[in-house]
């Protein structure tokens, strides 16, 4: 990291404290949201943004991320009585926040292997519906597997260790991981990809392998989002997960635009504060009595399908903003500088 | 062992699902084998033609033949506004772009019946000489089974004339296969687009309506899931193939009813997964499907 | 003059293929268009057909300009385009593929005489008429990409590239059947690489190079030209 990159997360860090101490309970539940829809949006960014697979996988894999580390954060006392049946050695388990969360990041990031070696021979729409598809199946064994997920009632009562300071690390880390790996030689091979799979192939690239790579990372940190998540809101049921979760990550990503990871912050935060708000407008309005829930997503929707008419490579136009640097300006500049064509 | 009215029970069952997949899945495959667009407010169609129905049972006198035929119209034309406003102005754009927009247009769909008619279920009663049950022989069903599976194959095979003996039938294939030379030999794809889209949601529409018939409620997300086992359905046909649709539709209504009706009781809560995991096979072992077309030639 | 092309510059994003290339076709003229790999040919009658859009440049057909309309009124005004590749519905029986050239007609009897006309041309798509195109010869469905330009009845015939790929008997019959269609009237676009056999049956000629017209001229004297002997006769 450069003196530059560390000035603004100092800074960063700093507005943070201010945040923690000003802001009341409501805003800065906002503000983890927000962080974990960056988690959310970066991360899916590199799947569909940067290697050109369009996964709608990513309810699944938070799903797969919050069960799991619920059950591994949850006190052995509680797991006696919420769930009575669960293996012994998982029932006395107890483990740090940090650790079960890495942990439901691990298993999504294996599911993703797993269902990557049928799924990643698709391209495109055939992905997109298979991934939805995975959604469906980890909501079906969430439901049944009632051992360990106490099925459609969920598991409630999860320890609150989501706090703003664990969204804000994570969400660095994602940012930072996909940032060196899509500026690594792997994320180059995944833009080759993206651009022509047939002439990346000719060239020697090993298409599979960097697909694989970006839909497994992708599914890490989806993961990891997902326990966060769960211990935000401290109650997961096999419905929290939902095929809306997935489409408001992509409206976030789209919006941003996807191949650039400036992109992908600045449409996480815009598409979490303005529905956010628009929810708060939508319940106190009505016509002639009759309330108008759902209006929020309708324009939510509409403003994505004039955001694919005029103006399909988002707000960033696929490119990456540049903070102004303030040290070393030379060796700074281009490095971040991701263009596309998608 | 299973008995034999069992077996046959099941598959009247099978048939009579199968027949709902099939004919949503007819709408996906036509429109994706000359778009390239996986429609997701497909299946919201079918919720709306489910909605529309319910309203004529109950508000009008009309006879239920009516209560299936207006929605088809309606829903048919509402395909093609759809089409018209969100999806023509994206002709040319990348398959992700359309694809996005679909997704857009189906939560558009699903929230503005939320807002308008709010997200409670409601029940779907039809009238009682429809939920009867017939016995015939060893199985029983009722006659909106025979109604459902009756009309399905009258349509597909209206349908199935249309696409080989009529101009616009005949222009949707070839449309399907080669869309530069289809517009090259001077046919207007608008035109052509349209006809699918109506087509595709009046079969749609139909199919809600038996849809609701069976579950016995409705509510605004109904659609996704048929919608996208619709998908399973067209793709194990072979997308683009409206007899790979067909086949599909059944297959996929029998393989479900099969492993629900034939394997232990506790897996039959996994069905839905059963579904899915059988497209990550399918596509596992023939990525083209079954009845496979050019339509996958770009690869 | 029939087709007048004027300065037309069409680009695949940023590539410019076609960079300011000027043509006319009279009324009743066989004209060809030879060029090597990658000249441009395609691309322009594209534009022509409406497929492609041309940054600059108008496309005028009988005095209208029809740079901007969509392909099917091309078709309609009465420029009928066989593609590179044959790109016949292989799916389509010969007879459903012949009803799609006449799609935008609506007098059956004219459809049903045309039928008959290039059954008559190429007797061959008779006897497989209910066959599926895509089980037809390579010859065959070069007969079939052409009847079907055919069957709407157009005023100008766009060719590209209809001898590619086929045994030299077939390309005999194939260029019989392009001096017949003249002799009926149909004014010909001809795209070639086979410079040989067009110069021998085009009234004219033009040489297109890297998206510009290099040469042009009668198609005798461009047959005689060194430079055109050199780069495209072999010598
Ligand atoms: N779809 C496309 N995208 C990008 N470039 C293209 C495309 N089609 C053609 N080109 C380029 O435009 C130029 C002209 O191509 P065109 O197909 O018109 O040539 P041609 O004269 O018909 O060649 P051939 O004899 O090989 O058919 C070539 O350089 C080609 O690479
Ligand atoms: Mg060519």
């Amino acid at each position: 990291m450069n003196k530059n990159a560390l000035f603004y997360l100092a800074l960063l860090t700093g507005l943070l404290f201010l945040a923690q101490s000003l802001l009341n309970d409501y805003y800065q539940r906002v503000l983890a949201v927000v962080f974990i829809n960056i988690i959310l949006t970066v991360s899916l960014n590199l799947t569909n943004g940067f290697a050109g697979d369009f996964s709608l996988g990513h309810a699944a894999f938070m799903s797969i991320g919050a069960y799991l580390s619920a059950i591994l954060t949850l006190p052995p006392a509680s797991k006696a009585t919420l769930m009575p049946q669960l293996p012994t050695w998982l029932g006395q388990l107890e483990l740090p926040f940090v650790v079960a969360t890495i942990l439901g990041g691990l298993l999504a990031a294996s599911v993703a292997a797993v269902v990557g070696v049928p799924v990643l021979r698709l391209r495109g729409h055939y992905l997109a519906v298979a991934t939805l598809g995975l959604m469906v199946i980890v909501r079906v064994v969430a439901i049944n597997w009632t051992t360990i997920t106490r099925g459609a009632k969920g598991i409630n009562g999860l320890p609150a260790f989501t706090n703003l300071w664990w969204v804000f690390g994570w969400a660095v880390v994602t940012v930072y991981v996909i940032w060196r790996l899509v500026n690594s030689p792997y994320g180059r091979a995944m833009m080759a990809i993206r651009e022509d799979a047939t002439a990346a192939a000719a060239r020697g690239v090993n298409v599979t392998a960097h697909r694989m790579l970006a839909f497994c990372v992708g599914a890490f940190f989806a993961g990891i989002a997902g326990a966060l998540w769960g211990h935000l809101i401290t109650a997961i049921t096999p419905h929290s997960f939902s095929f809306l979760i997935t489409f408001n990550v992509v409206v976030m990503l789209v919006v941003g635009g996807m191949g650039s990871i400036s992109g992908s912050i600045v449409g996480a935060t815009v598409m979490t504060l303005v529905p956010e708000f628009l929810r708060r407008v939508e319940t106190s309005l009505s016509l002639g009595g009759h309330p108008l829930y759902g209006l929020s997503q309708i324009i939510i929707a509409v403003t994505i399908t004039l955001v694919m008419i005029f103006r399909r490579r988002g707000l960033l136009g696929g490119r990456e903003v540049q903070l102004p640097s303030l040290f070393d300006r030379r060796r700074a500049a281009p490095r971040a500088r991701i263009e596309t064509t998608g | 062992m299973f008995s034999l009215p069992y077996v046959a029970q099941q598959v009247v069952n099978g048939l009579t699902l199968g027949s709902i997949y099939a004919l949503v899945a007819i709408g996906l495959t036509i429109v994706y084998g000359i778009l390239r667009l996986i429609n997701f407010a497909h299946g919201d169609l079918l919720m709306v033609g489910a909605y529309l129905a319910l309203a004529l049972l109950l508000n009008t006198a009309l006879p239920l033949g009516a209560a299936v035929l207006l929605p088809m119209i309606i829903v048919g034309g509402v395909g093609v506004l759809v089409e018209r406003l969100a999806y023509r102005p994206l002709r040319g754009a990348p398959e992700v772009a359309m694809l996005i927009t679909s997704l857009a247009v189906s939560s558009v769909i699903q929230n503005g019946t939320i807002m308008t008619l709010s997200a409670q279920p409601r029940a779907f009663r039809l009238p009682q000489d429809l939920i009867a049950q017939n016995r015939v022989g060893v199985v029983s069903f009722s006659t909106l089974d025979a109604v459902s599976v009756a009309m399905a194959v009258g349509l597909m095979a209206l349908l199935t004339l249309f696409v080989t003996r009529t101009r616009v039938g005949i222009a949707m294939r070839a449309c399907a296969e080669n869309l530069r030379a289809a517009r090259l030999m001077g046919i207007n794809i608008n035109q052509v687009i349209a006809y699918a889209f109506a087509i595709g949601s009046a079969l749609a529409a139909a199919a809600g309506f038996m849809w609701a018939g069976r579950f016995g409620s409705i509510e605004p997300f109904m659609g996704f899931l048929p919608g996208l086992k619709a998908f399973v359905a067209a793709v194990i046909g072979g997308i683009g193939s409206i007899p790979g649709a067909m086949l599909g539709g059944y297959l996929l209504g029998f393989s479900e009813i099969f492993f629900v009706g034939f394997l232990p009781p506790e897996l039959s809560g996994y069905r839905d997964a059963f579904v899915f995991t059988l497209l990550l096979l399918v596509l596992l072992v023939r990525p083209r499907g079954l009845l496979s077309t050019g339509a996958e030639r770009e690869g | 003059m029939l087709l007048e092309i004027e300065n037309l510059s069409v680009y695949y994003d940023s590539i410019q293929a076609l960079k300011g290339v000027s043509l006319q076709v009279d009324e009743g003229e066989l004209v060809t268009i030879v060029g090597s790999n990658g000249a441009g040919k395609t691309t322009t009658l594209l534009t022509i057909s409406g497929i492609l859009r041309p940054r600059r440049g108008v496309v005028r057909f009988r005095g209208q300009d029809i740079t901007t309309l969509a392909p099917h009124e091309i078709v309609r005004r009465g420029i009928s385009h066989c593609p590179e590749g044959r790109q016949i519905f292989t799916g389509l029986t010969v007879t459903e593929n012949l009803w799609m050239g006449a799609y935008h007609r609506q007098d059956r009897e004219g459809v049903a005489r045309d039928l008959a006309w290039v059954q008559e041309l190429f007797p061959v798509l008779a006897e497989r008429r209910r066959q599926l195109a895509g089980t037809l010869s390579g010859g065959e469905q070069q007969m079939l990409a052409i009847a079907r330009a055919l069957m709407s009845r157009p005023k100008m015939l766009l060719l590209d590239e209809p001898s590619l790929g086929l045994a030299p008997m077939l390309v005999e019959t194939i260029f019989e059947v392009i001096q017949q269609l003249r002799a009926q009237g149909v004014t010909i676009l001809l795209v070639e690489q086979n410079a040989y056999q067009a110069l021998r049956v085009a009234d004219r000629a033009y040489v297109l190079e890297t998206g510009s017209i290099k040469l042009s001229g009668s198609a005798q004297e461009l047959a005689r030209n060194e430079e055109v002997k050199k780069a495209y006769l072999g010598g």
